[in-house]
């Protein structure tokens, strides 16, 4: 599992790839920590175009970080949710808490 | 470091000359004039390091260490072998056979000195490897048997006598604990309930946050509250009690006969597979909400999906999945919900579980597993003609104080409110034994649902007696409900003396403008065909009325018997 980031325009973006699972829970955490921080980026994406697999716990991180980028205003999308990710999603309901795409 | 050697040579000279070598560096020295003496000396002295001559008599150099080494079991000894330089098989023998080091003769105490110094540098680190690994092992054994004694209590609470025997499950936790639980219980009019429930993770975590779940639903579901009203306290109870991000999948199931549903709650679990006895699936039952935990109260639904029974045959049967089935990895990637309903089908109904369970062993036969697994099957099939619960035989010896309350409530409470649980609740807790309870559950909820469908919402219970009528019976009624603005329902209960029994008076009063009792006879009627309503509350009651113009009902029922 690696993580990316970048910024553009307001823009963070978080990739993932592999196994989006509890293993991950410190990277993760460290990915987005600081665009929580940055006044200049309003949105927050995480990007699932590359991930395998996805696990309750990290559905869990998910909520965690949405629940911290709220209290600094800040919104959270998840992009390229593709077969088994959007099925998961879709199962949970995680449309009522994140715009999906 | 102080170190205590053991010098084995069958020549005094060597042992003289080391032993002094060895005391100017500041070590202790026992010496041993042979193998078999320097086995015993090991034994009853513990040296650090060993210096072991290879041709000794009684007992050689090499039997010694395999000896000694044998002895030390987790405490590293390091033996080091004195050969002669020319003797390059004794050297090899020496390593082969578990010695650490060799020194030849004749000495050359500049090696034997530094040799001696890398030794202790080793025994130091072995001894602080040994320390910690003694530490982990005591916690291990601490962690080890805390599970222990949370499993014995987990399982306790979840092997209990409530679990009905209508469900049969498969549960495969992939730790000592199970994050996936399914409970059962019935409600006081004998609806059957079932939960099933997936804690985010697995293992102790998972398991601990599960705990107050189970005494939430065992209770409510005994004080006859619906699945839905329970599915939002789960919600907010485990939403208080758990740290921001954890959740728990659910999907509740209610099968009642009295009304011929089968009503099902799931939020985040995948789907429900509803199925004849021919294998023919007639419903699935998706998730519809989010898992519980997640939702503010005010955001919450405790919107349930219904199937009536009407007209179904016999031995219908509801599957319920975790999501560790659907998602386990194998051959050809996740076992998936197609799989699942491809199974189902294709098997008789007593061999269903048994064949996914097969199915999905040996698929994930080879690959890791990293989620808890389980499967339910509810049995819906009717019973005989209900009526009421049996009345257990435990009694309380208890005297009664006479006591009455009057309630009214406005169409603002009925929309929001689960009135008979609520009423049964001050009734318990007047001192009415709960052995009545079935009883008085069904005779309270027959006469306010009664009062609400007829006297205030007009519907025709005609239609529900026809082939498919009840689910859009249901869907005006909630309509209804919903749009409901004036009208109240007054409930009237008093424990008194009728006819020298101990009598409980059961009045409930609407304020619609009644109905011809002609009406009345004919339902019964239909009714009584179907085994339920107003029959089966007259067949429970000491008596049953409906004086006036037919808007109030007045039972009683004995507390005597």
């Amino acid at each position: 599992m690696a993580i990316t980031t970048k910024t553009s325009d307001g823009l963070a973006t978080i990739s993932l790839s592999g196994r989006f699972d509890f293993n991950l829970n410190r990277d993760f955490k460290n990915a987005y920590e600081h665009f929580l921080d940055t006044v200049e980026n309003q949105v927050i994406e995480i990007d699932f175009g590359n991930v395998e697999y996805i696990d309750s716990s990290a559905l869990g991180m998910l909520l965690v970080l949405r629940d911290k980028a709220k209290e600094v205003g800040k919104d959270v999308r998840l992009i390229n949710c593709h077969g088994m990710i959007r099925q998961v999603l879709d199962i949970a309901h995680f449309e009522r808490f994140f715009e999906i795409a | 470091m102080h170190l205590k050697i053991l010098v084995a040579d069958d020549h005094p000279e060597n042992r003289i000359l080391l032993t002094r070598f060895f005391n100017q560096m500041g070590h202790q020295v026992i010496e041993a004039g042979n193998g078999e003496e320097a086995v015993d000396i090991f034994q009853s002295q513990s040296p650090d390091i060993v210096i072991m001559d290879v041709m000794m008599p009684v007992m050689d150099g090499f039997e010694a260490t395999r000896n000694i080494k044998s002895i030390c079991g987790e405490k590293w000894v390091p033996v080091v072998f004195l050969t002669a330089l020319n003797q390059l098989d004794h050297f090899l023998k020496g390593l082969e056979i578990g010695g650490d080091d060799f020194i030849s003769k004749p000495f050359n105490f500049a090696i034997l000195s530094a040799k001696i110094r890398v030794l202790e540098r080793t025994i130091e680190f072995q001894k602080q490897i040994l320390e910690k690994t003694n530490v982990l092992r005591a916690m291990n054994a601490k962690s080890e048997h805390e599970m222990q004694l949370g499993k014995h209590v987990l399982d306790r609470l979840i092997d209990r006598a409530e679990n009905q025997a209508e469900v049969k499950t498969w549960i495969s936790p992939l730790d000592l604990f199970s994050g996936d639980i399914v409970l059962s219980a019935k409600s006081p009019t004998g609806a059957l309930h079932v939960l099933h429930a997936d804690s985010a993770g697995h293992g102790l975590s998972a398991a601990l946050a599960i705990m107050p779940a189970i005494e939430l639903f065992y209770a409510m579901s005994k004080k006859g509250f619906g699945v839905g009203v329970i599915a939002g306290e789960l919600n907010r109870k485990i939403g208080t009690l758990m740290p921001k991000g954890y959740f728990m999948t659910g999907t509740l199931v209610s099968v009642d006969h009295l009304n011929g549903t089968v009503n099902v709650w799931n939020g985040g679990n995948p789907s429900a597979i509803f199925l004849d006895a021919s294998g023919k699936i007639l419903k699935t039952f998706e998730s519809k909400h989010p898992p519980l935990g997640l939702l503010f109260d005010q955001e919450f639904s405790p919107v349930t999906e219904t199937w009536y029974l009407e007209g179904c045959q016999d031995d219908c049967r509801l599957y319920l999945f975790s999501d560790g089935v659907v998602d386990a990895e194998g051959e050809g990637g996740r076992f998936g919900q197609g799989k699942i309903a491809e199974i189902l089908c294709s098997s008789g109904p007593d061999e269903r579980i048994e064949e996914i369970r097969a199915a999905l062993e040996n698929h994930i036969s080879g690959h890791s597993r990293r989620d808890d697994i389980s499967v339910a099957e509810i049995n819906c099939s009717a019973l005989d003609k209900f009526l009421g619960l049996p009345l257990s035989d435990k009694r309380t010896v208890g005297t009664y104080s006479r006591w009455s309350f009057d309630m009214t409530l406005s169409a603002e409470h009925l929309k929001k409110l689960d009135l008979t649980p609520m009423v049964m609740n001050i009734v318990n807790s007047l001192g009415v034994e709960m052995r009545y309870n079935s009883h008085l559950f069904l005779i309270l909820s027959e006469l306010i649902n009664n009062a609400i469908d007829h006297g205030l919402l007009f519907l025709n219970s005609q239609e529900k007696h026809h082939p498919l009528g009840m689910e859009s019976y249901f869907e005006k009624r909630a309509l209804r409900l919903d749009r409901l603005q004036d009208g109240e329902i007054d409930i009237d209960i008093r424990n008194i003396m009728h006819e020298n029994r101990n009598c409980l008076r059961i009045a409930v009063r609407d304020t619609g403008p009644g109905f011809d009792l002609a009406i009345l006879q004919n339902l019964e009627k239909n009714e009584a065909r179907h085994g339920r309503g107003i029959p089966l509350v007259r067949s429970l009651c000491l008596s049953l009325d409906f004086p006036g113009a037919g808007n109030e009902a007045i039972a009683y029922y004995d507390l005597d018997s």
